[in-house]
């Protein structure tokens, strides 16, 4: 037990140094780690009271009527959900691709100690995840079920509601790793859960949409009809099935009893991790590391047809795009959250649009003319909004320094000026941001057919904002670029400079609202403004990159 | 063909000079053989040679092009293979030899004899097309000796660069060391393979605590301190130092 603790110790101070430390150059910063955090929390505040003030109302309700445990349930079941597919993109990292085994391996300790260390440390995660939400039900509770009983069923709620998730996900990675072999590649993996990941997000947020949409009455006669996936989310997280039953137990015998059988499946659970990790883990995370040249062998007549050249900033981009786009983390966060977006947005408002609903919209909608002065000015105005919204998302140059981590020092004895290399890194981000808005503007010049010289505005100021943030992003990665990481997650996920894009781009956004609120009321005064402002923006950026930027990189180890 | 004059490089606001006034020149058809502990300073030394590290003071010069005032043209004449062959791991081989032979220059017909060639050398044309991520340790060093040789360059400047290799590429890569050398070029290699530095330099520069405590031929370190070989030269220098 006390090896287990020591390497639980270890594995964790690794993972939380990382998260918690962040280094900016070759000095580690102690603020910008907890300062992002901090963020965090205070962007997941209107989340969780958004949950808080649902829920409330709903377990209010059903308590009323005497189907609390069916409630309950319901939100546990979709909690154990959500812990089941963020482990499964978690788990992996500390279970396979830390490659720490091996060198733990050699070290007197049993396969059994290895195992639970690493699920301790795994579950840490998952703790965190499970207090957020055991803690918002809990002051959703209040009122319905007394304050001791609430304390005491919360608390093995809370210990309980992660093991069975984290027990499916580790299964389903270990007979993965054990008999699917291109899984094993930690990109390809990541590839794979993280597109799946998407989807089922998707998914889960069309399915969400429709539960919202029904009333209490519509989700108890929903829930009475026991449908398949309930009752298949019964019997597959058995615990939250009595959790909800000792929840809304009347009398402490009923409340006792369910909690034991809540503890009694957590621990039948932990078994069936134990038993399946010893048949399964070892045998896949051997040799996980080692390497083997892939692809198609290459010949002599390969090469003479493969070496072909191209010009130098070309080269250049090109090789930026093909390495964003083989970086799983670069290219979810980076690119995706760019491309996504529309995605997003489109599926919110189809089925408004669709069943024509909100009559509001659709009314609001077939109102807008785009030759009428003022509409013309306020759609050069929400041009110039989203523009800076989905450029302050595309995170690409912010990170684009960070990414090449230890390595950024090969960009200072390539014979090529600094200034190539940094406006083709900025090449790259303004590549996949043009396509983002071809997807974004392409549909809206369909839909709403503006007269062409107001398209041709609109594409002008979109430029603008676009290059100006994009270079923006990388003078702030040059500025404080994070260059020290083990892993590219490191780079792109814990890296201050995304904060500060995304809030950049929120915040020019809002600006300019607020001013085409207030003055810019005819096309022509929102062209000059938004155009005009956008080239001085523009140029000062591309100052700041290519003449002080330029310096910091040289000065830059 | 290589030049350095009165360098010094402090890290930070750190008092202790990583490297301190140093003076090195390596001539045409000449092997030089940078050899120190670690932390002597080699390192830092081969990064303000490429224009990684600007130095405090003291000047640069390959191929007559000054580093700090000429560097497009200073870096054009060197070919340099840093310590870690951890880069462009996301590139397939050919990719990056591409993109290296992009960014010197590089003809479609010289790239073309070059890969071919070298491919066969080290034994990696099979392997190109996989990701560099792929290759094991060896097959890294490889490709980017391969990389960094493409353009042809007059200064090899190499940072360990038979670590890792197996035995075939290791001799062949010091047989193409003495050829480019003998052709009238020059080498500037670090190492802590003291046999080897014995066998193949014709200078060797010692490095402690960043100052070059001994520059010349072998023989002429051998005389001064009266020991028969590179090892116990290195042992008595660095222990006194």
């Amino acid at each position: 037990m006390r090896k287990c603790w020591a390497m639980v110790k270890i594995f964790l101070k690794v993972i939380l140094g990382q998260m918690f430390n962040v280094k900016v150059g070759s000095t580690e910063n102690k603020w910008a780690g907890p300062m992002i955090w901090g963020l965090v929390v205070v962007s997941l505040a209107p989340i969780a009271w958004g949950i808080y003030y649902m829920l409330n109302g709903m377990y209010a309700v059903f308590a009323e009527w005497g189907y609390l445990n069916l409630m309950v349930g319901l939100t546990l079941n979709v909690g154990s959900l959500i812990i089941f597919m963020l482990s499964l993109l978690t788990a992996p990292a500390i279970f396979y691709f830390s490659k720490d085994v091996e060198y733990i391996l050699p070290l007197p300790v049993k396969p059994a100690q290895i195992i639970g260390a690493k699920f301790a440390v795994a579950m840490v995660f998952e703790y965190m995840l499970a207090v957020f939400l055991v803690g918002i039900m809990f002051a959703a509770l209040l009122g319905n079920v007394g304050v001791g009983a609430l304390t005491f069923n919360m608390v093995l709620t809370a210990l309980t509601l992660p093991i069975l998730p984290m027990v499916y996900s580790t299964v389903i990675i270990m007979l993965l790793m054990r008999f699917v072999r291109f899984i094993r590649n930690p990109d390809k993996y990541n590839w794979i859960i993280g597109i799946a990941g998407l989807g089922l997000g998707v998914i889960f947020m069309v399915y969400s949409q429709s539960m919202f949409s029904l009333d209490e009455e519509a989700l108890l006669a929903m829930l009475m009809g026991e449908p398949v996936t309930m009752t298949a989310l019964n019997l597959v997280f058995a615990t939250n099935y009595f959790a909800g039953l000792a929840v809304s137990a009347s009398d402490f015998g009923g409340m006792a009893l369910n909690q034991l059988l809540n503890v009694f499946f957590a621990f039948v659970g932990l078994s069936v991790f134990f038993f399946a990790a010893r048949a399964l883990y070892f045998k896949g995370v051997i040799g996980l590391s080692e390497s083997n040249s892939g692809g198609k062998k290459m010949t002599r007549e390969d090469i003479m047809t493969g070496a072909v050249g191209q010009g130098i900033f070309r080269a250049y981009v090109m090789k930026e795009i093909r390495v964003l786009f083989r970086s799983p983390v670069a290219f979810m966060n980076c690119v995706l959250m760019v491309l996504f977006m529309p995605v997003l947005l489109a599926i919110s408002f189809v089925p408004i649009i669709t069943s024509g609903g909100d009559e509001g919209i659709m009314e609001l909608l077939a109102a807008i003319d785009l030759s009428d002065p003022r509409t013309a000015a306020i759609a050069l105005v929400a041009v110039a909004i989203l523009a800076l919204t989905m450029s302050g998302a595309a995170t690409i140059t912010a990170t684009a320094i960070s990414r090449e981590g230890r390595n950024f020092f090969v960009m200072k004895y390539l014979p090529v000026r600094y200034q190539t290399q940094l406006n083709a890194k900025a090449a790259c981000g303004l590549t996949v941001i043009g396509v983002g808005m071809l997807v974004v503007f392409i549909p809206l010049f369909i839909i709403f057919r503006p007269p062409v010289l107001l398209a041709f505005g609109a594409v002008l100021i979109a430029a603008t904002c676009a290059v100006f943030l994009n270079y923006l992003g990388l003078f702030f990665d040059l500025f404080k670029p994070k260059l020290e990481w083990d892993n590219e997650a490191e780079a792109v996920k814990q890296n201050m400079n995304i904060l500060l894009m995304i809030f950049g781009g929120m915040g020019a956004a809002a600006g300019v609202g607020f001013a085409g609120w207030f003055w810019l009321h005819t096309p022509l005064v929102a062209f000059i403004a938004l155009f005009g402002g956008g080239l001085l923006l523009m140029g000062l950026a591309l100052y700041l990159v290519l003449v002080k930027g330029s310096l910091m990189l040289k000065n830059l180890y | 063909m290589l030049k350095i004059t009165d360098v010094s490089k402090t890290y930070g606001n750190n008092k202790v000079k990583a490297v301190d006034g140093i003076k090195l020149e390596v001539a045409s058809k000449q092997i030089l053989g940078f050899i120190g502990p670690n932390g002597a300073g080699k390192t830092t030394t081969m990064k303000m040679i490429t224009g990684v590290l600007a130095p405090d003071a003291g000047t640069i010069t390959i191929n007559g092009h000054d580093i700090a005032t000429d560097p497009i043209a200073a870096k054009q004449s060197f070919g340099y293979v840093p310590d870690s062959p951890d880069m462009f791991l996301r590139l397939k081989g050919m990719e990056y030899l591409n993109f290296m032979g992009d960014m010197y220059g590089v003809s479609a017909e010289q790239r073309r004899d070059k890969i071919a060639s070298m491919g066969e050398i080290f034994e990696m044309t099979g392997a190109l097309n996989g990701r560099i991520q792929s290759y094991s340790h060896g097959m890294r060093q490889k490709i980017v000796i391969m990389g960094a040789l493409l353009h042809d360059p007059a200064v090899w400047i190499l940072d360990e660069p038979l670590t890792g290799l197996d035995p075939r590429s290791s001799f062949q890569l010091k047989e193409m060391m003495r050829r480019h050398a003998d052709a009238g070029n020059c080498v500037l290699f670090s190492t802590h393979m003291l046999e080897v530095a014995e066998k193949l330099c014709d200078k060797i520069a010692l490095i402690n605590k960043g100052r070059i405590v001994f520059d010349g031929e072998l023989d002429n370190l051998k005389m001064q301190y009266n020991r028969l070989s590179l090892e116990d030269i290195f042992m008595e220098v660095t222990a006194n130092a």
